[in-house]
């Protein structure tokens, strides 16, 4: 089933569920990887996987085209990773800084993050990151995304990403020389 | 143009194994889809076996959605309502007249680098260029070029709100 068909019979009630289903299986593996680079966590990468699709489908109305439908669709998991992350901050009582470092130490008894001394570091510098340099810079290391398809999802220009992704990098060595 | 997928190796020799073809559609797909699911093994992130195969949501339905529950208001409700409405509307206007009003004024000083950084990423198209074009700058030809493009207005408004009377009478 093609994009606009996909988006069409979601519009107009037609063939919903084969519709949905499609759009889940198309978008499911790189959304979630998306998702998971922000919350870190697989359980709550899961949750936040399910209530961007939810959302997603009770949204579409309102999704006029003027973009990429991957993109809108990436914009509202962004949205929904930072909500959770910080309904989660505010539930726990906890400082921003004493929150970077819980999601940390949640990576360390995690049994479904199998990365290295190094790989705990690299999270950890992405951490003291401001939050567009992160964004970007996940987009950018881990998901391999285009600074068009970036421009698109974070609805800010090349140049402004380019400068972002180059603060972020310099940023995450020097943390990791450092440390 | 004609169909040429029946171009077979017959002319020069060559040859390829049995279902060639055939199969290869599948194990590109096969690819693509291992490719996918481990894309992020930098990160070190993994997920429990067959989690991509096994998500599914369901739709969710209008009928299992609860209807809001509508409370019909007595006369005198009803008044009571709308008063507190308008004494919430007034209390609310005072409120956010009374925030509205800046506190204190933000020095460059009080900002952070992230926050700088942050403004520059954003507001500027491109970074390296505003770098370049002002890097041979002082601070005094920045303020120069800042007071060129403003218009005779300001300045004469700026002057009313800081000048004293008697700096005009010194002479």
């Amino acid at each position: 089933m093609k994009e606009e068909d996909i988006i069409k019979n979601l519009q107009n009630g037609t063939n919903q569920d084969e519709a949905f289903r499609t759009l889940i299986s198309e978008h499911k593996v790189r959304l979630y990887w998306h998702i998971r680079n922000i919350v870190k966590v697989h359980e709550d990468a899961d949750d936040v996987l399910q209530n961007t699709f939810l959302k997603v489908y009770k949204n579409i109305d309102k999704f006029k085209g003027d973009s990429k439908l991957f993109s809108w669709m990436y914009r509202i998991g962004t949205n929904e990773s930072i909500t959770f992350l910080n309904k989660k901050a505010k539930k726990l009582k906890i400082s921003d800084q004493e929150f970077k470092d819980y999601l940390i130490d949640s990576l360390q008894s995690d049994v479904y993050f199998e990365g290295d001394q190094i790989q705990i570091e690299l999270q950890k510098a992405i951490e003291t990151l401001p939050e567009q340099q992160k964004k970007v810079f996940n987009m950018r290391y881990f998901e391999d995304l285009s600074y068009e398809d970036m421009s698109e999802i974070l609805e800010s220009s090349i140049g402004a990403l380019k400068s972002n992704y180059h603060h972020a990098r310099k940023k995450v060595e020097k943390f990791l020389k450092n440390d | 143009m004609k169909n040429k997928t029946n171009i077979s190796g017959k002319k020069s020799g060559f040859k390829i194994p049995e279902h060639y073809f055939k199969e290869l559609e599948a194990r590109i797909l096969e690819q693509k889809s291992q490719d996918s699911e481990t894309s992020n093994i930098s990160s070190g992130f993994n997920v429990p076996k067959d989690y991509f195969e096994n998500f599914n949501l369901e739709l969710p339905y209008d009928s299992d959605e609860k209807q809001p529950r509508v409370i019909q208001l007595t006369p005198w409700l009803k008044w009571i309502s709308a008063a507190c409405i308008i004494g919430f509307g007034l209390f609310g206007t005072l409120y956010i007249d009374s925030i509205s009003q800046p506190k204190n004024n933000l020095e460059f000083t009080d900002l952070d680098d992230d926050m700088i950084e942050n403004y520059i990423d954003y507001n500027i198209e491109n970074p390296e260029d505003f770098i370049d074009l002002n890097k041979n700058s002082n601070f005094d030809d920045l303020i120069n070029k800042n007071i060129v493009n403003l218009k005779d207005q300001d300045i004469l408004n700026y002057l009313d709100e800081h000048l004293e009377d008697n700096e005009f009478n010194e002479d």
